[in-house]
């Protein structure tokens, strides 16, 4: 079977495509609080709670790491992180040893898959998402073929993994080099791909507000994934989310605790 | 027992890799509790169990690469609960999340038909926290005798009514018949009967399985459980997505009642499944669908693509304790009236006893609710998408209606059934309805049954 379009159409994609998919800038977020939110948002989701939801937020200066992550892509030591006042989470994603620090966008889409032939979908349309929002900033991307990202010629542009938990539904997502300190890069092999760089939209001459690529991402989601989009505050999220745990009895999954 | 094979996440996917196992062989799984994590192409997904059940094989380790479809686990029946009523209802045991549900290879979206999963039980208890801790067999031992299993004071863990407890709540009830609620014989003659034709041995129907516990407020609020969450969102989906209508005829279905009446008994003796009218209307449905391939197929308005199928996966509706599910019988185009009514038997005991495989959920292409079976005149069915047709076989009942018989009209009292057929107008037009209801009650006035029944 071949797919002649590699990004499934809404219907595809989102199992409640009629559904709006709620856009929540949540501005600067440590790692760890924002993989709990996720974790959250994903029983929500699952529970029927809530309906899809896309987070834009910012984290600092972290490394995050794969379960398959081979730890010899972390080049520094724990000094040299501490140096650089660099931390280091290990996540619940596929995908290998990721940067994520200030002046990146990162993007979070919680959302029910209609199907589990979508799981890779999902990625490629990820990947579309950031194609259309960088078309909009002069920025021709393009992926390449066994190489999940998005990449400006040789130079990766924005990382992408995905976690698919039970009932479709995604967590994790893309990190978008807005103006990120590059130099951060060099602690790790990004992704575990040694023979290729990344550049940011700083480097190739774009100079656009976190706020301003936050503004074209969402759009550029909203179209692929079919959505019409509604702005929901950070504050409102939270007291959905507490109302809803007071209801549900406690996730009957355990949660893996991985952080090193 | 059920396999568990590494799903399609992608149509171009044809690998993934075990990255961990979240069970060990002998662990109790629920239905869809996630069971392995497989990564493709920056993408970790759990995989979750078609049904539950006791994992008894593993087959690959972590790092292995598995090609899509290839059987990763084997989940067998649920080991044996230890509550004390371990004996002869071992096999009627379910884990504390019983049933199974939809199939895990690749639908996530839950449907009515995979309804009756419900890893939860303490978030849908409808009655406010009046659930009770049964196994099927120890409910409907209890339902036979009239019995609510929240009157019986459970002896097992966590006040779980045990078969003991069941049996002995039946034998106290049968020394104090007068607590019977099923006594509606007419009261004394002090006023007229009601209805004059009523039989006086007439009983109320059942009231709702699902009470509500008001607790001295004028309303309850409650939330909705998850079965009902879904059956609301895949019936809203049927609605928003397809344009669906309904279409009926009325058919004699005198002679089938008759021979139904004089073959029943034997049919019973040599078959061990009733002979219903349900299984000769199915067995009637097969023959008319194929040479009205509309009806049994499936579209992707999105592709611009109708899918045919030669074969008839006949769908039921069956109304269980836990919700509405659909199972199917496959190729039912090839069986006669008894394979008929032998499947639709089967079927639908494994589906009140939530026994029923992944695969007799999915894959279904044409499906039969059968309303008449609570004596329902009339019904709009609504479909079971990708399906494009269901039919409503509501009520069969004596009517007088004029037969002609070429020289001249007369009232005759005859049976009478209405076939109601909810068609997907993308697919299927009015006139297509029609010429598949004319064709099938054709076929269920004229075709001679009592060949395939064997008199």
């Amino acid at each position: 079977m071949t797919d002649p379009a590699p990004v499934p159409s809404p219907a595809r994609l989102r199992a409640d495509v009629a559904e709006p998919v709620h856009v929540v800038r949540a501005g600067l977020v440590a790692y760890r609080d924002a993989w709990d939110l996720q974790r959250d948002l994903v029983d929500a989701r699952r529970e029927g709670a809530i309906e899809d939801h896309l987070l834009l937020l910012e984290h600092p200066a972290v490394y995050t790491l794969g379960r398959r992550t081979d730890r010899a892509n972390v080049r520094w030591d724990a000094d040299a992180r501490a140096a650089h006042g660099i931390d280091l989470v290990e996540v619940d994603r596929g995908g290998d040893v990721t940067y994520h620090g200030p002046g990146q966008l990162v993007g979070y889409a919680i959302v029910r898959l209609a199907s589990l032939r979508s799981v890779v979908g999902h990625v490629r349309a990820l990947e579309e998402v950031l194609v259309r929002a960088l078309q909009t900033f002069g920025v021709t991307s393009h992926r390449v073929e066994g190489l999940t990202g998005v990449w400006v010629g040789d130079e990766k542009i924005a990382a992408i993994g995905v976690r698919v938990a039970s009932r479709g539904i995604t967590s994790h997502g893309f990190a978008l080099n807005v103006d990120p300190d590059l130099g951060d890069f060099a602690g790790i092999v990004p992704c575990g791909i040694a023979d290729r760089g990344v550049c940011s939209m700083r480097g190739l001459g774009i100079s656009a507000s976190l706020d301003e690529v936050s503004d074209a991402v969402a759009r550029a989601f909203g179209e692929v994934f079919g959505a019409t989009l509604v702005a929901e505050p950070a504050e409102r999220l939270h007291r959905r989310l507490a109302r809803h745990q007071q209801r549900a009895p406690a996730p009957t999954q355990s949660r893996r605790e991985a952080t090193v | 027992m059920a396999d568990v094979q590494l799903p399609q996440l992608g149509e171009s996917v044809a690998e993934g890799v075990i990255t961990q196992w979240l069970v060990e062989v002998g662990d109790e799984v629920a239905v869809d509790q996630p069971i392995v994590e497989i990564s493709t192409d920056k993408v970790d997904t759990e995989v979750p169990s078609p049904v539950a059940g006791t994992v008894t094989d593993i087959r690959f380790a972590v790092d292995d690469t598995v090609e899509v479809g290839q059987v990763i686990a084997v989940i067998g029946e649920a080991g044996t609960s230890n509550d004390g009523d371990a004996g002869a209802d071992a096999s009627e045991e379910e884990a504390p999340a019983p049933a199974p549900s939809a199939p895990a290879d690749d639908e996530p979206r839950e449907r009515p038909r995979a309804a009756q999963a419900d890893p939860e039980p303490t978030s849908s208890a409808p009655g406010g926290g009046r659930r009770v801790q049964a196994s099927p067999l120890v409910r409907r031992l209890l339902r036979e005798a009239g019995i609510e299993p929240a009157d019986v004071s459970g002896t097992g863990p966590a006040g779980r009514v045990t078969r003991a407890d069941a049996e002995q709540a039946i034998a106290t009830k049968d020394q104090a018949p007068s607590a019977a609620p099923a006594t509606a014989a007419a009261p004394a003659a002090a006023y007229p009967a009601p209805a004059p034709t009523a039989p006086s041995t007439r009983e109320r129907p059942a009231a709702s399985p699902f009470q509500v516990d008001f607790g001295g407020e004028t309303s309850v609020t409650q939330d909705l459980s998850r079965i009902r969450r879904i059956i609301a969102r895949s019936m809203m989906e049927s609605l928003q997505t397809t344009a669906q209508l309904t279409a009926a005829v009325e058919a004699d279905v005198t002679a089938i009642m008759n021979l139904r009446s004089a073959v029943k008994d034997s049919f019973r003796a040599r078959e061990g499944a009733s002979l219903t009218p349900l299984a000769i209307i199915a067995r009637a449905v097969c023959m008319t669908l194929p040479r009205h391939p509309a009806l049994n197929s499936s579209i992707d308005q999105e592709a611009g693509t109708a899918t045919f199928h030669r074969n008839v996966n006949l769908g039921f509706a069956v109304d269980t304790e836990r919700g509405l599910l659909v199972p199917n019988v496959k190729n039912a185009q090839d069986l006669t009236v008894p394979g008929m009514a032998r499947a639709i038997g089967d079927i639908a005991s494994k589906a009140r006893s939530q026994k029923l495989g992944p695969d007799e959920i999915s894959g279904g292409t044409f499906t039969i609710t059968n309303t008449g079976s609570m004596g329902t005149l009339f019904d709009t069915p609504v479909l079971n998408p990708p399906e494009v047709a269901i039919l409503a076989t509501p009520a069969i009942e004596k009517r007088p209606v004029v037969i002609s018989d070429g020289l001249s009209d007369s009232i005759a009292i005859r049976w009478m059934t209405y076939l109601c057929l909810t068609y997907d107008h993308r697919m299927v037009d009015g006139a297509d309805a029609a010429r598949f209801l004319q064709d099938l009650k054709f076929v269920l006035e004229t075709h001679d049954f009592a060949a395939e029944l064997g008199g």
